[in-house]
């Protein structure tokens, strides 16, 4: 049986990493695994509950742009299936009977993917921030539907950095551990 | 005490990347990289795909490894196995990681 979902456009640009691997996890536990995403709808179809373990991946540039083949065959051998991937967010599945997966097994890579999606994050939020705030600077009369207008890009530039923070307080927690070792 | 005299005195393996390089002492593709090192380690060291995939790739930028044909293992899969260069490191590696044994042993007995 298919279960569709739907998924907000605004999840292609605003994506939380964590809550939405949490999210798709738990749906599993309740028996639907998702199988794909298109046409802006998660769909899921009825299987036995806690069958596979997923992870998203924020692929790097170069990866995504000349060797998804051979990354993605190199995920194959570890048995690993690609559900879904929009743009460079990859949506990946293993059977949970193999055991845990992990994409990351050490703590440096796992930093290094951290940072590759915060480096967007912070990029995206300094253009919507200071493209919405550099009108206040030229000290002439704005009408309202500019000031709204700025606002809302500025609101937009806020909500980049709320997806920057907890992830950049998981790279500081990481990297306090790497120290001693 | 003893201490480590020539190259490579400044750079410690990652303990991925150490266990990749002598694993590849023979040509292995991906999945086997991860098997062997899983035995050696005993089931201690898992590589995750996309760490190992990573470090693969900086094996090969670095000319650590490469790749080698693989009549021996199922076609379509790449194979590598260890350069020269690649020994070389491996070696001077397990002379520091001997250091770091023999002192640990002298300061804190052997048993």
């Amino acid at each position: 049986m298919i279960k569709k979902v739907k998924r907000s456009v605004f999840k292609d640009f605003f994506i939380n990493i964590e809550k939405e691997g949490a999210w798709i996890n738990n749906m599993c536990k309740q028996g639907y695994a998702l199988q794909e995403i298109t046409d802006g709808y998660y769909v899921f179809e009825t299987s036995t509950p806690s069958k596979y373990i997923y992870r998203i991946e924020f692929l790097k540039q170069d990866v995504f742009q000349k060797e998804k083949d051979d990354y993605l065959a190199l995920m194959k051998e570890f048995s690993v299936d690609q559900v879904a991937s929009i743009k460079r967010w990859h949506y990946f599945r293993r059977d949970a009977s193999l055991g845990e997966f992990k994409i990351y097994s050490d703590i440096d890579s796992q930093i290094e993917h951290y940072q590759r999606i915060n480096f967007i994050w912070y990029i995206l939020a300094i253009i919507f921030i200071s493209s919405g705030l550099s009108q206040v600077f030229l000290f002439r009369d704005i009408h309202t539907f500019e000031v709204i207008l700025n606002a809302v890009l500025v609101i937009i530039g806020i909500f980049f950095l709320i997806l920057g923070f907890p992830l950049t307080k998981k790279i500081y927690a990481l990297k306090k551990r790497k120290k001693l070792f | 005490m003893i201490s480590i005299s020539g190259h490579n005195t400044n750079h410690a393996l990652s303990e991925s990347t150490y266990y990749i390089l002598l694993s590849l002492l023979a040509p292995q593709h991906g999945y086997g990289i991860m098997q062997d090192v899983k035995k050696m380690s005993n089931g201690r060291l898992t590589l995750a795909p996309g760490t190992l995939y990573g470090a693969i790739k900086a094996l090969l930028d670095k000319g650590w490894i490469e790749f080698t044909n693989n009549d021996v293992l199922e076609k379509r899969k790449k194979v590598y196995i260890l350069t020269n260069e690649g020994y070389q490191v491996v070696q001077s590696e397990i002379v520091r990681l001997k250091e770091l044994y023999q002192n640990g042993l002298i300061r804190m007995g052997d048993n």
